[in-house]
């Protein structure tokens, strides 16, 4: 990899800590293994990274012109995550006796929680929503997604069932890897939040790496209006997730059926957990209200402020639905606020991703700093 | 001398509009005496993408000064009969079932204060007092007991723009119908303001 | 004329892409005005049919009142049979009036304008019948009186908060406002337009809705502030609405109600059965009353490529219930499924997915999409099967809940079907058809919004010459008559330097 020197210090920070966090997590798994965390990160990152490129097909498939300098670089960030997203996968899957209750130990009779069943699905969508989102990548890296063909086909063969498939595989991996978690637990309405929440997640990240992207690789193609855009829609979003989040309150605390409160109550009302819970809710509502005004949504440097709270009150909410639920296996000298090795490992997966966007941006970066071509007119 | 008369001018093209109206805030006359009409909201960033309107950053901003004027806003209605909203649920879902209480054990478990469906039906409530105190905040700004012309044209509302200037001397009403001869306008009514109102009866459509 | 590329063969009827920005101005008033005063056989046909419909489920209503409940087919375990799956549809049905007006114009599309007021008018009528439907299905509708929150109704009676059906009340009334509201404010400017121009009881009904209005700059200020606060607004609220008429069943313990993801499911359903109802309306009026120049056939292929988004939803939405009845493993969540989907019920669950699941597959084709005939069968097969849908997903469940002894089978009665199904779609048919003939079926300032705004042409002349040299020469132009002034100025400039260098 031919780094330019200014990135090279920065990545070469970024692979100690990375190796930092990998090496103190995998030294637990001699003494007490901390599955938690690692199944926490990966569905967080798996999520967000996934999303950009869910956001960027969304955005064409709806014809959104302005959103046209953004179609590249949702494709590169979801493209740069992909050897790190395997990886963590396979690890996922290898320690997945040491979580799920229902492998080995207590056993059960439900179709879905099958060891072999739950591998194959997993790997299922898992490659097909990277083979479409490298198909996706390629293209636009080649072309900007000029269709030849027409605006129609290309719907059909590629932007479309990205968008399905990124539904399918991120309900699979909320209910797998969240809410199976508890034993005898459904919420329907779950799964929906699980993606619908990585999303607005996805949006935070975006204008993130975007304002990164055109500070320290010079993308011009960016401009404030993008950031206009993308603060609306995250406003959007977080009407969303406080929607789906309330649906997926409300009727347990009216129905009152004791198979779900102790799912809710264990993590709003619990010693160990309110507190964070707390946090989150805050963390979730703070955002709304703020972007609500309008001179918010312009404001480039507010914007980012607001997309790190979001990415971090997600961080919590996956940690909240992960956590809880396994803290019996991780008991032994664990502490849900603080715990060392949660902390270096999330570090330095955050390390991983950071350095992963680098190594793409400065690849491709004599085409993310280009003009996109003009489109044809369709209609 | 007296400033007691308006006129009234039509125009057929909104470029002359527009630039009568630069044209009289140029020559003094204050946004707020200028009365703009048309069949639609004239907005200066959408007018400005036409090539036959070339405006410059100080006329765009005086031209906007005009057509959209600062002053009290429906929003101001709005948050009142939000905040009115908003208790209206309080008092409902908060203070009733207190004067009136049932044991949780007759409601199925529900406490006699519940913050969830308080905080379903404030979001309701206050939309909906918000919704009402919008419409008459609307009805109440645009009331027209300042508009002293009472004059107005039926083609209005069709395809055609004027301008209403109200409180003027003799001199500044000679002024201000030179300006609009200058831009090509089509038809222009002088009026005493004691002069009871009429309605031009252009030629229907 | 859209653009092609060269693989791509022109399809004629994609032509007319948008609506012809040339179109003058007083066209747009001439034609709302020709609208109001057509009258046709398909227009008195169709008020006459849906007027007959109404009188005859009137009827039948009423000896349903002197002879009793006993006449539906309500039993004691189906104690919600026709009426409560009517109200969703119905509640349903409304929401796409909010989503073309209110989500669409903050999405900045244009295509809208021509259309979302027939959106509008469906969603108020279809609320109005939602409250006919409720003060019906009450059994003694005095008692729609006692559920309101209002201290003096004769019983000292107050509502239980703690009731989803109390929320429901309130969140239906505030949503029937606002729908209302919204409307009226879009049509100030409309009635104003239309006062001017037609006389008769029309012109006396339009001077008192247009408030004075009179286009001025105020106005207009007041008026988007007023619309823009009131879209923001009724944007949750039409999702709130129906998140709340869904957890009326998820706030149960029947089986198949339980279910947390109702809520989303209930509001994307109605999207999808409103915006197919928006095409069932569409399609007869753009003929009835030849709106052809502002109802493009490209209005229908976004309509339908809408549809096509929300069908993949419904789609999902429906393989997460499925789902969820076999991952529960529970045998009342589970067998209330099977009823459906093999049982009793199968036929109808599996209409319901053929026609709401598969069929709208077709709408990735543009031809089919721009086929007006396919659109309007295809529409009112969805619309019939989203009916299905609320039908299926609140009686089985209550047929077959957690004491066998109870399960009874449900079989609407003819009373049902005309009181339930028939009643409020003539009155809708005759509400609608009425309204055509007072409101303006376009919003007159927003089409003219993005037709070419009347504008002088820019002056050429061989030197250049700053604007207000221009407007110096206009002022020599002597006018001698009204009509000098619509000359063209050109002609008038090229006459005057004519006359410059002959003097020399």
């Amino acid at each position: 990899m031919n780094l330019d020197n200014k990135y090279k210090t920065a990545s070469i920070a970024l692979i100690v800590v990375m190796a930092i966090g990998v090496l103190s997590w995998l030294v637990t798994l001699v003494t007490t293994p901390k599955w938690g965390i690692m199944v926490t990160n990966f569905i967080y990152f798996v999520g967000i990274s996934e999303s950009a490129i869910f956001i960027v097909v969304m955005l064409r498939t709806a014809n959104a012109k302005w959103a046209k300098p953004l179609f590249r670089l949702g494709g590169l960030i979801t493209y740069s995550f992909i050897p790190m997203a395997a990886a963590m996968f396979v690890v996922v899957l290898l320690g997945q006796g040491a979580f799920f209750y229902w492998i080995g130990g207590e056993g059960s009779s439900n179709p879905w929680l099958n060891p072999l069943f739950f591998t194959v699905r997993e790997l299922l969508f898992f490659v097909l929503f990277y083979y479409f989102a490298y198909r996706i990548f390629k293209i636009s890296m080649n072309n900007d997604d000029i269709e030849e063909s027409g605006v129609d086909r290309s719907l059909l063969l590629r932007n479309v069932p990205l968008l399905i498939i990124f539904v399918v595989h991120q309900s699979i991996i909320g209910w797998d890897m969240a809410m199976t978690l508890y034993p005898h637990f459904l919420s329907t309405v779950f799964t929906i939040r699980f993606w619908v929440t990585n999303v607005y997640g996805g949006f935070a990240a975006m204008i993130l790496i975007m304002a990164a992207l055109k500070r320290y690789f010079g993308v011009k193609t960016i401009e404030a209006v993008h950031f206009f855009n993308l603060g609306n829609l995250l406003l959007a979003f977080s009407v969303f997730w406080i929607y789906f989040t309330w649906a997926d309150f409300f009727p347990f605390w009216y129905a009152n059926l004791p198979e779900e409160t102790p799912v809710l109550y264990g993590v709003m009302f619990s010693k160990e957990f309110s507190s964070i819970h707390t946090l989150r809710l805050a963390l979730g509502a703070i955002p709304f209200v703020i972007l609500t005004f309008s001179k918010v949504r312009r404001n480039t440097s507010v914007l980012q402020v607001l997309a790190v709270v979001i990415l971090i009150g997600i961080w919590i909410e996956r940690y909240l639905m992960v956590i809880p639920p396994l803290i019996s296996e991780e008991k032994m000298s664990y502490s849900p606020m603080i715990g060392i090795t949660n902390i270096l490992l999330s570090v330095g997966l955050l390390g991983g991703f950071i350095l992963s966007l680098i190594f793409a941006a400065n690849r491709y970066e004599s085409i993310i700093t280009r003009e996109p071509k003009p489109e044809l007119d369709h209609h | 001398m007296a400033e007691d008369r308006s006129v009234f001018a039509r125009f057929e093209f909104v470029n002359d509009l527009i630039q009568a109206i630069l044209d009289l805030r140029d020559a003094g006359f204050k946004r707020d005496d200028i009365e703009v009409f048309s069949s639609i909201p004239l907005e200066v960033e959408h007018l400005s993408h036409s090539k036959e309107v070339n405006l410059k950053e100080d006329e765009a901003k005086s031209l906007n000064e005009v057509l959209f004027k600062e002053g009290r806003r429906v929003g101001f209605f709005t948050r009142i009969g939000a905040a009115i909203g908003i208790s209206l649920a309080v008092i409902l879902v908060g203070i009733v079932p207190i004067t009136y209480p049932l044991q949780p054990s007759q409601q199925g478990g529900m406490p006699i204060v519940p913050f969830p469906p308080m905080g379903i039906l404030s979001f309701e409530t206050m939309i909906l007092i918000a919704f009402i105190a919008s419409i008459l905040g609307f009805a109440w700004l645009t009331r027209n007991d300042r508009i002293k012309t009472k004059v107005y044209d039926k083609l209005l509302t069709v395809d055609r723009f004027a301008i209403g200037l109200t409180d003027l001397s003799p001199d500044r009403m000679k002024e201000a119908t030179e300006i609009f001869k200058q831009n090509s306008t089509e038809d222009i009514h002088e009026f005493l303001e004691d002069e009871p109102g009429k309605t031009q009866l252009s030629e229907s459509v | 004329m859209a653009k092609h590329t060269a693989k791509e063969p022109i399809d004629p009827r994609l032509d007319d892409s948008t609506i012809d920005e040339n179109i003058p101005w007083p066209n747009v008033n001439r034609d709302m005005i020709r609208v109001l005063n057509t009258n046709t056989w398909m227009y008195y046909g169709g008020l006459a049919f849906f007027v007959t419909m109404v009188l005859i489920s009137a009827a039948i209503f009423y000896n349903m009142t002197t002879k009793g409940l006993g006449l539906l087919g309500e039993n004691n375990a189906v104690f919600w049979g026709l009426d409560i799956p009517a109200f969703i549809f119905w509640i349903g049905l409304s929401h796409a009036g909010t989503f073309l007006s209110a989500v669409l114009f903050y999405a900045r599309s244009n295509w809208r304008r021509s259309i979302y007021r027939y959106a509008e008018l469906m969603t108020l009528f279809s609320l109005l019948n939602v409250f006919m439907i409720l003060t019906i299905h009450l059994g003694r509708p005095w008692r729609f009186w006692f559920g309101m929150p209002v201290p003096f109704n004769g019983r000292f009676l107050w509502p239980s908060y703690r009731s989803p059906l109390a929320w429901d009340l309130i969140a239906i009334t505030t949503y029937t406002t606002g729908s209302a509201l919204f409307l009226y404010l879009g049509m100030v400017p409309d009635f104003a337009g239309l006062r001017d121009h037609v006389g008769g009881w029309r012109n006396k009904v339009f001077k008192v809705a247009s408030l004075g209005w009179r286009g001025t700059d105020k106005e207009w200020k007041f008026l988007v502030q007023a619309y823009s606060l009131i879209g923001a607004m009724i944007i949750p609220l039409m999702a709130s609405v129906h998140s709340l008429v869904a957890w009326d069943f998820v706030n149960t313990m029947v089986p198949g109600f339980h279910n947390t993801m109702f809520a989303p499911f209930f509001v994307a359903g109605a999207l999808y059965s409103g915006i197919a109802g928006v095409i069932m309306l569409v399609i007869p009026i753009r003929r009835m009353f030849h709106l052809e120049d502002y109802i493009r056939i490209s209005h229908f292929d976004k309509l339908g490529r809408l549809m096509l988004l929300l069908a993949f939803v419904w789609v999902y939405f429906q393989s997460i219930e499925a789902w969820g009845a076999w991952y529960k493993q529970d045998s009342f969540e589970t067998f209330a499924f099977l009823a459906k989907a093999i049982g009793p019920w199968a036929p109808w669950y599996w209409f319901m997915i053929a026609v709401c699941g598969v069929m709208p597959m077709a709408l990735f084709s543009r031809k089919v999409r721009t086929n007006l005939p396919v659109m309007l069968g295809g529409s009112i097969l969805i619309n019939i099967g989203m009916f299905i849908e609320r039908f299926l997903i609140i009686v089985p469940g209550e047929s077959i809940t957690h004491l066998p002894s109870t399960w009874k089978y449900y079989v609407p009665t003819v009373h049902e079907v005309f009181i339930y199904i028939i009643l409020p779609l003539s009155l809708f048919g005759t509400l609608f058809m009425l309204s055509l003939k007072i409101v303006p079926h376009l919003s007159l300032y927003e089409i003219k919004e993005i037709l070419t705004v009347p504008m002088r042409p820019a002056v050429e002349t061989p030197e250049a010459i700053p604007k207000s040299r221009a407007h110096d020469i206009k002022a020599e132009i002597e006018v001698d008559s009204e009509t000098e002034l619509f000359s063209d100025v050109d002609d008038i400039i090229d006459e005057k330097k004519e006359e410059g260098e002959e003097d020399g």
